[in-house]
């Protein structure tokens, strides 16, 4: 075995033994926390990227290192790196306790590490859980706050609540098996008797809703909008973007690699849930007055989006979705910067408070305008091209309806985001002082409306990496 | 003589149904997290039957269950340790009366 | 052997069952430690004798004493445990159907497909020798990342729960 595959995990591990060691020492200095991490997902990124091509089982096939598992690890990285460098300045001026936010959320990442890499149900559950307790303490770090705490113990519950029920699917499913690997799950279900077919739809079932529960896909939704609202700002963009992605990830995996046969099967109801998910996060948004509440719920709408993906169960499928979570964890983050920028002076809670935003701040304001543009899906952005997939992806496997849907319900996202477009540039501020944001800010900013424009302009590069990517070599 | 695998099966399925009845229904959190353990513990039937029911040979089952119980205990923990941290700033574990945010 | 399957799966189901009706938290602790002995029972028949031995220990032991601790603490300041206990207002009728027309599409899927019979159990089955093999050399990845699991539950309990000596806390 080549240490070499698993080390931005082992990378990711030191590095979060050493934040929390470090925020013993220096309490006081969360940028300096900040930087080693940084340094420190850096260092895990070119890995990872250095690693890209190559396939290779490990830990007795508990463990895939393939180009899939790559990509949604760079995605993780991308996240991690712009949640470090934007969120300083927010764990200082709300007294979070730094060098533990540092560490939870780098142990977080490793958790999502193991579910995309992950060949095996025990494996993909000790990541699951490994995410799921780090940002079960995340969400609670205000601990002063009241919405923080509510936002922790609802999750916490929830989460726990769905930890049980896609254990039970797991169980079933190894008891029709007689073993975890994926790949040993393949060939046992390819063998079974049609009488043994109601147990592995009820094993598919658990792990579907506890799945569901995770990417917060409608009916499983209902923790969403309130651990997204009332977690700190960061936690939210974590969870919105690399919890939601990883989750996916397991999804996809497993219905690709173990289950192939129901995810068949299932196509109709996997694309009537990403139907019903995109349609009710998008109109619930329209009615939202807060910030991040309305990008809660346009985070089911997005959830719904790649869920498409997941529905037309073919490799250009997975290849929409690829691309649509790295774009999507782009415009999110990008989105919440701005909402950290707006909380530096105690505002961006409320949608109003972007009134005017176009007066104090160009610059900002059209970065803003760009990511709204995206989120909705129009070109030149990424956004747009992440969805032509999605739509190319639906139509190509003979589910139109799905695709439409898809198109239909970019313009039903319109007035929610447009709202924010037209409070910049067109309504009265309360002030109209200038807003320059700090450089970290600002390079996160440059860096996810960059991102966001370059891969909508030059879409082909990355498109043809993540056309390349297959799950079953 | 041994009771066939659907039994064993069936008792754990109903312990899960109690457990999901339990934390549906009750208001206090602490309880909620019992009932939530409850399930936990029909999952480990589940893998202990399948276990030794099916593939005795292939220990996988087993090795599972000491993960969930791991898993279970870091749960409870944390768990714990958000309601106390509630409990501290207000007078309720009740979650039908955290209401800040709309439920 | 079965009749003590039966024994302790039937005590498992009662203390399930405590854990919801009874009034007083501490009596739902009480029933749930009822509960892990009778699953402790349920394993030593099913010849997993490592297992029952870390379930009375980690859960009856470790997890339940965790939850006395809480309620205890909880109930230094306060006075009505009463009053935290179980209200099941309104939703109660359809949480029952729910949960139990779960279950029994279970017992039935599992009715229906018989997963089948038993296979011949070697000798080391189950025992403490065969475990530390399968966790240490078979499972020796998972159990690292079960570490890390353990050491982000102490992390976050820690930045939950402990105090920091900080000017100006209210």
């Amino acid at each position: 075995m080549e240490f070499r595959l698993i080390a931005p995990e082992l990378i990711l591990a030191g590095l979060g033994l050493s934040l929390v060691t470090l925020g013993a020492v220096v309490k006081k200095n969360s940028r300096a926390l900040a930087v080693v991490g940084v340094v420190g997902s850096l260092a895990a990124l070119a890995v990872v990227l250095a690693n890209f091509g190559l396939t290779q089982d490990l830990f007795s096939n508990q463990l895939r290192h393939d180009a899939y598992a790559s990509f949604f690890k760079v995605v993780f990285l991308v996240i991690l790196i712009l949640l470090f460098t934007g969120s300083a300045q927010y764990v200082r001026d709300r007294r979070m306790p730094a060098g533990e936010f540092y560490a939870l959320t780098t142990l977080a990442t490793l958790g999502g590490f193991l579910m995309a890499g992950s060949l095996d149900l025990i494996t993909i559950f000790l990541g699951l859980e490994l995410l799921s307790i780090a940002s079960y303490a995340l969400a609670g770090l205000l601990k002063g706050d009241p919405r923080s705490q509510e936002a922790s113990i609802k999750f916490f519950l929830v989460g726990a609540l769905t930890t049980a029920v896609i254990l039970f699917g797991i169980s079933l499913l190894y008891g029709l098996a007689g073993t975890t690997s994926l790949t040993g799950i393949a060939a046992a279900v390819a063998g079974l008797s049609s009488a043994e077919f109601p147990l592995l739809a009820a094993a598919g079932l658990f792990l579907l809703a506890g799945l569901g529960v995770k990417i917060a896909a409608v009916p499983f939704h209902m923790w969403a909008p309130d651990t997204y609202d009332g977690a700190p700002t960061p936690v939210s963009a974590f969870l919105i973007t690399a919890s939601e992605a990883a989750a996916f990830a397991v999804l996809l995996r497993l219905f690709a690699v173990a289950l192939p046969s129901l995810a068949e099967r299932w196509q109709l109801i996997l694309g009537l849930m990403a139907l019903v998910t995109m349609t009710y996060g998008n109109v619930t948004a329209i009615l939202q007055t807060r910030t991040k509440r309305m990008l809660a719920y346009s985070a089911i709408a997005q959830a719904g989006y790649v869920l498409v993906g997941l529905a037309v169960a073919s490799p250009s499928g997975v290849s929409a979705v690829l691309y649509y979570v790295l774009v999507y964890a782009l415009m999110t983050v990008g989105a919440f910067t701005v909402v950290l920028l707006l909380a530096g002076e105690s505002l961006g809670e409320e949608i109003a408070d972007f009134n005017g935003l176009s007066r104090r701040s160009p610059l900002v304001a059209l970065m803003v305008t760009i990511l709204m543009l995206s989120l909705i899906g129009i070109p030149p952005t990424a956004g747009f091209f992440g969805k032509l997939l999605l739509y190319r992806a639906a139509v190509d496997s003979g589910m139109v309806w799905l695709g439409l849907a898809t198109v239909l319900n970019g313009v039903v996202s319109v007035p929610y985001y447009y709202r924010i477009v037209r409070n910049m540039y067109l309504e009265q501020g309360t002030t109209t002082a200038a807003l320059t944001p700090t450089v970290p800010i600002a390079i996160v900013l440059i860096l996810a409306v960059g991102g966001t424009l370059l891969l909508g302009i030059v879409p082909e590069p990355l498109a043809r990496v993540v056309a390349a990517i297959s799950l079953t070599p | 003589m041994q009771l066939p695998l659907t039994y064993v099966l069936s008792f754990s399925a109903l312990l899960f149904g109690i457990g999901l009845y339990g934390a549906l229904t009750l208001q206090n959190a602490i309880r909620i997290l019992m009932c939530i353990e409850i399930m936990l513990n029909a999952v480990n039937v589940n893998l202990i039957a399948f276990s030794r029911y099916l593939s005795p040979l292939q220990p996988a089952g087993q090795a599972f269950v000491i993960f969930v119980m791991t898993v279970a205990a870091a749960e409870v923990a944390v768990g714990l340790a958000i309601i106390l941290m509630i409990a501290r700033r207000r007078d309720t574990i009740d979650i039908d009366r955290m209401n800040l945010l709309k439920w | 052997m079965s009749v003590a399957l039966i024994v302790s799966g039937a005590l498992a189901i009662g203390g399930a069952l405590g854990v919801i009706l009874a009034r007083a938290p501490v009596h739902s602790v009480i029933a749930l430690i009822v509960n892990f002995l009778g699953l402790a029972g349920v394993y030593l028949s099913l010849q997993a004798e490592f297992l029952a031995v870390a379930q009375v220990i980690v859960y009856a032991g470790a997890v339940m004493i965790l939850f006395l601790f809480v309620i205890a603490l909880l109930t230094v300041k306060r006075e009505p445990m009463e009053r935290l206990t179980a209200r099941t207002a309104g939703r109660l009728p359809l949480n029952l159907l729910a949960a139990f027309a779960m279950a029994f599409l279970v017992v039935l899927a599992i009715v229906r497909s018989d997963p089948g019979g038993s296979v011949a159990v070697p000798s080391n089955f189950g025992t403490v020798r065969a475990m530390g093999e399968t966790l240490l050399v078979t499972h020796v990845f998972p159990f690292e990342i079960a570490a890390l699991v353990l050491l982000v539950a102490v992390v976050g309990v820690v930045v939950l729960v402990g105090r920091r000596p900080e000017k100006g806390r209210e």
